[in-house]
């Protein structure tokens, strides 16, 4: 399994999407949900299959004269795998160079005693605020 | 025309590389007055400050141009060669009369070389970050959340916003059951914060803006930049439920939620420790004396530089220095 960088296309997503929800099909039957309602051919629908194989994100056995496609990882496993990616810097750009506005650093690596310390600050607030003294 | 474009290109640039260099020493001397000031417009200062060199560039080029403008329309007199004046020296405007900044071409075409790959660089790096966001933003597209937020069906905990003009919240169902309703109602605030005021647009702007800054300045830049602007949802999100303290305790609940967490280090990441001490103090003392000092010194520098007797000096030390 490839772990470079996921960029999918609108189309790959919802064949990806279909094959999650479906567990494995060939191309004709992906084409019958998605390519007729779509407008789009046989074709379109094969090349979209092809190129998420060689991204290593289908695998296939071929039955009979066809394909059939399997999504080589669960949804979750690929959500978690895109929010890596979205989280942690990417290439070598710097964190604060991200374009994500993220609640807290999700890549940061922090460590339980400086996360204690301020627990304890902020309690030590709390006390301070109900009994009416300063914070020292 | 494409010579006295040229021109006002390598001025910009010197004004520019300048101003760059001189960065450091006066981030020293503002910074301190910079971080007292309230988060919002901490934010809208450190963004200016990220295109300082830029608009140095721009000042000087103003500077060096502007009288030869201003001589056209018959604003200013005695200035160019082409004229009655005495006390010319060069005019941009009419053709052997303009700057010469000959030895200028190499040193400066490979600083703008330099600067045109590294901008590459980051349109390149750009579109790869989008297109994992946008993919993101697919994923999500299964529910919605309160306040608009998209919702990732995943038990891995993550809250952001996406996007540069259409920003949306996304909220994972992992971070979600972590939180109490009140914390909930504190990331989705600090959230909407972040989409009203477009910060991800912005934190696009100060780094393209930083690309002019040695890598130093750019850095400590683009993380102040970055705390101004957390620190400034924090305060919306704290104005929303009415509870600073719980601003803070949610920041660490989501903190402790962090996958990456690790055993015996002596900090923590993402700037955690600013927000939380400054959500668990009294708000910063603004101190708008020193701000107004700095505001008037600024004027002050820009009316002498636009005097005759500063830009004939910039001329000068341009043509004795470059040429």
């Amino acid at each position: 399994m490839s772990q470079g960088t996921i960029q999918l296309g609108e189309l790959e997503h919802a064949v990806l999407e279909d094959l999650w929800d479906r567990g494995a099909d060939h191309a004709k039957g992906v084409h019958g949900r998605l390519g007729v309602q779509r407008g789009i051919t046989h074709n379109t629908v094969q090349s979209t299959l092809e190129r998420l194989y060689r991204k290593s994100l289908l695998t296939r056995t071929k039955e009979r004269h066809a394909y059939v496609y399997r999504p080589a990882m669960s949804r979750e496993a690929f959500l978690a795998r895109l929010i890596d990616q979205v989280t942690h810097p990417l290439a070598e750009n710097l964190p604060e160079e991200s374009l994500l506005s993220a609640f807290v650093d999700f890549a940061a690596e922090r460590d339980e005693r400086g996360l204690d310390r301020l627990q304890a600050l902020i309690e030590r607030k709390r006390r301070a605020d109900s009994t009416g003294r300063d914070l020292e | 025309m494409a010579s006295l474009m040229l021109v006002f290109l390598k001025v910009v640039l010197v004004g520019a590389v300048a101003t760059a260099l001189l960065a450091p020493l006066l981030g020293k001397a503002l910074m301190p007055v910079i971080r007292r000031l309230p988060p919002p417009r901490r934010a809208a200062v450190l963004l200016a400050a990220c295109w300082l060199p830029l608009l140095g560039g721009v000042l000087l080029a103003a500077v060096v141009a502007g009288p030869s403008i201003a001589s056209l329309f018959g604003l200013y007199d005695g200035h160019c060669p082409a004229g009655a004046g005495a006390s010319h020296h060069h005019c941009v405007l009419h053709p052997g009369t303009e700057l010469e900044l000959p030895w200028a071409s190499l040193w400066l075409g490979l600083i703008g070389g330099g600067l045109a790959m590294l901008l590459a660089r980051n349109v390149l790096t750009l579109s790869r970050e989008y297109r994992s966001y946008q993919s993101l933003v697919r994923m999500a597209r299964g529910g919605s959340g309160g306040e608009g937020a998209l919702m990732l069906p995943t038990e891995r905990p993550f809250a952001g916003v996406l996007g540069l003009l259409h920003p949306r919240m996304v909220l994972s169902n992992g971070l979600v059951n972590l939180l109490s309703a009140s914390q909930r109602r504190v990331v989705e605030a600090h959230e909407s914060a972040h989409c009203a005021r477009r910060d991800p647009l912005l934190l696009l702007l100060a780094r393209f803006g930083a690309l002019l800054h040695l890598p130093a300045v750019r850095r400590v830049l683009l993380q102040e930049f970055l705390l101004a602007t957390e620190q400034t949802a924090d305060e919306r999100a704290a104005i929303v439920v009415g509870d600073r303290l719980m601003v803070a305790e949610t920041i660490l609940a989501v903190a402790r939620a962090n996958p990456y967490r690790v055993g015996d280090l002596a900090f923590t990441g993402g700037l955690i420790d600013e927000r939380v001490e400054a959500l668990v103090s009294v708000s910063p003392a603004f101190r708008p004396r020193g701000v107004l000092l700095s505001g008037v010194l600024v004027l002050l520098l820009v009316a002498v530089m636009a005097s005759p007797a500063a830009h004939h000096a910039l001329e000068s030390f341009l043509s004795s220095f470059l040429g």
